[in-house]
């Protein structure tokens, strides 16, 4: 018999990290091919279906920006919250709200010149996201309930609403459920590049300032204490509620924007389906970034690799849709299973 | 009248669903593991559930395969969170995609089979005879029956057993349990495996007995809101059997509130039973009694610490 010994050690370094979780997704990949396999598909085939549906056309490529868009803005919100060790699971309903109330002003108000109305689309977007997510953060911070069950329920509210609109108020003329198409003054324009769009700037933009925010100033600073510590950021004289609240309003902001960006960006109308689970991803993304922005980038076009390979998988190689939520979830395992490496010294022992 | 004693005899059968899971939830929890993979679990339970039953034609088999599976699932999960130690939202989170993924995958051929046997309503002898009381309780099936005398039980042996007190030590204090002989790791191992089991049962009880078909997905968030049972129950198997059952009944409710005349949009309906769980959790929280939460829930545990 064998026994595994662990020892905790210190915390590798950043680099050391991420040389195990690139082993670790070397894992996931090596199992997903296995998976792959054992459905009388070719892995080989299907990996290299998956890199040239990517990296083998302009068109491919623009595509797999185009799903990095919202993965970004889904992951900065998760990972806002995740710096102060709160678990905003709610993306997905929050996007969704983001993306109803921007269309309200569609619907409702009037056509106004296309910088202009695209600004307050943003901006109520924004404001939709972080409406959505104060109701966890009053409930986590006024009567201590747990925001992993509250944001997850609220998102099947979230999109129930959306579809009481659609099949409702805002139903098209041919009675199926979504919007009239969008003017152009409501719709963001496109950087010359398939359909990437000015959604990709501003998740940019945003990337940079909030690696400032969080990194280079005092109320980052706060951020971080609050999620190393609670006493520590007690004894700081930091207002951890407000904090709390403000982290909680910033983080629906940001997933609030991927809603703008899918409607204004790709659909120029809403639908059921303008989320293709992006809020829950963006979970995957930033744990993956362990919260930093630049990081996360790269692993949004990491995901939208897997994501856009699997659509045409679909189409080429006729493996259902799920194939891309299990990779996913065979990663975030592999992941997991790595941080025995980074947290401890790991002997294997012969058993007497 | 008979339209309030059909709502209530569905929600028993709604409440079923939820209660399995919500026992299998508590066990897990009171041993200091948070499990937040039930809705993946569920799934997994639902389909292969289903796929036993579509087979062979027989519930039994179908329920056995339903526990396995999801007592693999707990295999999993506890291998992530007490062996390796990793953190049990995470996997809790990854265990629920894997969970959905696999049985949407596999589950593609059973869209739309129809099951070649129906399980058969058993009407208990002079009880089911009792007006009222006797159609809403006693005209179910075998499941409906064997979930009115689970939480009993489990109570049994949480309140009364050596196998509870050990479960119960293990997740308030784990070191102390260790000294004084538990021994911990495998507390928790067969914990979330028998949690798991129930869980995968009750997604069988789902696809196989209430919905009678598989649909991808069809779990439509209960796992989640077992999750919330659990807190609403104080992790006590008593509370979980009234918790469950009400929780079905005001499902019910929300369904059938156009039947009453009740203007309400049907869509938001859809809603209510989110709304209520987030409800029940704010009644809790005000409430401010004394809690049942495991002190050392959701935390890893390190036997090398003892020495």
């Amino acid at each position: 018999m064998f026994r595994i010994k662990l020892e905790q050690k210190e915390r590798v370094s950043k680099q050391q990290e991420l040389i195990i979780n690139l082993y670790a997704i070397a894992f996931a990949l090596i199992l997903s091919g296995i998976f792959i396999a054992l459905n009388g598909a070719n892995p080989f085939v299907a990996f290299w279906k998956i890199l040239t549906s990517v990296f083998g056309s302009r068109y491919g490529f623009s595509e797999t920006l185009v799903k990095s868009i919202p993965l970004i803005f889904t992951g900065l919100s998760v990972a806002i919250a995740l710096n102060s060790k709160i678990w905003n699971i709610g993306a997905e309903g929050q996007l969704f709200f983001g993306a109803i109330f921007a269309t309200a002003f569609v619907i409702y108000g009037p056509v106004l010149p296309r910088p202009l109305m695209l600004t307050i689309m943003v901006l109520l977007g924004m404001i939709g996201g972080a409406v959505w997510a104060a109701i966890p953060a009053l409930l986590k911070i006024k009567f201590k309930m747990n925001e992993v069950i509250s944001t997850l329920l609220l998102n099947y509210v979230a999109i129930n609403i959306a579809d009481y609109f659609l099949f409702g108020a805002w139903k098209g003329k041919d009675n199926f459920p979504y919007t009239p198409e969008f003017p152009l003054e409501a719709k963001f324009p496109r950087l010359n590049f398939g359909r990437v769009h000015f959604g990709f700037i501003i998740a940019i933009l945003l990337v940079i300032l909030l690696y400032i925010i969080i990194y280079h100033t005092r109320m980052g600073y706060k951020l971080r204490l609050t999620g190393s510590s609670l006493k520590a950021a007690k004894y700081a004289g930091i207002e951890i509620k407000k904090m709390m609240f403000l982290v909680f309003l910033i983080s629906g902001a940001l997933a609030g924007l991927a809603g703008v960006g899918q409607i204004c960006g790709i659909e120029y109308k809403l639908h059921q389906h303008i989320s293709n689970g992006y809020g829950y991803t963006g979970i995957i993304v930033a744990w993956l970034a362990r919260s930093n922005p630049f990081v996360i980038v790269f692993f949004a076009f990491f995901l939208s690799i897997l994501l856009k390979g699997v659509d045409s998988l679909q189409i080429v190689m006729h493996l259902p849709a799920a194939v891309g939520v299990i990779i996913q979830s065979l990663i975030l395992f592999a992941i997991l299973g790595g941080e025995l490496f980074k947290n401890y010294n790991v002997q294997i022992l012969r058993r007497k | 009248m008979s339209d309030l004693i059909t709502i209530l005899f569905t929600a028993i059968a709604s409440g079923t669903i939820i209660l399995y899971a919500t026992i299998g939830e508590i066990i897990t929890e009171r041993s200091g593991i948070l499990n937040l993979g039930v809705e993946g679990m569920m799934l997994m339970g639902a389909f292969f559930g289903y796929f036993v039953a579509y087979h062979t034609g027989n519930l039994f088999l179908a329920i056995l395969g339903a526990a396995i599976i999801g007592g693999l699932m707990g295999l999993i999960h506890a291998f992530m969170t007490i062996t390796i130690r990793a953190n049990q939202v995470v996997s809790g989170l990854a265990l629920t995609m894997f969970g959905t993924g696999i049985s949407a995958f596999f589950g593609i051929g059973l869209v739309g089979k129809t099951l070649k046997f129906s399980i058969q309503p058993i009407f208990i002898p002079i009880l089911s005879k009792i007006p009222i009381v006797g159609e809403i309780l006693f005209k179910h099936n075998i499941l409906v029956y064997f979930a009115y005398v689970l939480p009993f039980v489990i109570w049994f042996i949480f309140a009364k057993t050596k196998w509870g007190l050990a479960l119960k030590s293990s997740g308030e204090e784990p070191l102390s349990s260790e000294i004084m002989g538990i021994h911990v790791i495998k507390v928790r191992y067969i914990a979330t495996i028998v949690g798991g089991m129930l869980i995968g049962i009750s997604g069988a009880y789902l696809s196989v007995a209430y919905s009678k078909l598989w649909v991808e997905g069809m779990t439509a968030g209960r796992g989640w809101i077992t999750i919330a049972l659990v807190i609403f129950a104080n992790w006590n198997p008593l509370i979980a059997y009234g918790g469950a059952y009400l929780f079905g009944g005001l499902t019910q409710l929300g369904l059938n509130l156009q039947k009453f005349n009740i203007a309400f949009p049907i869509i938001l309906l859809k809603s209510i039973p989110y709304i209520f769980t987030l409800l029940f959790l704010l009644f809790i929280s005000l409430r401010g009694k004394r809690s049942n939460l495991p002190k050392s829930l959701g935390l890893a545990y390190f036997r090398e610490n003892r020495e």
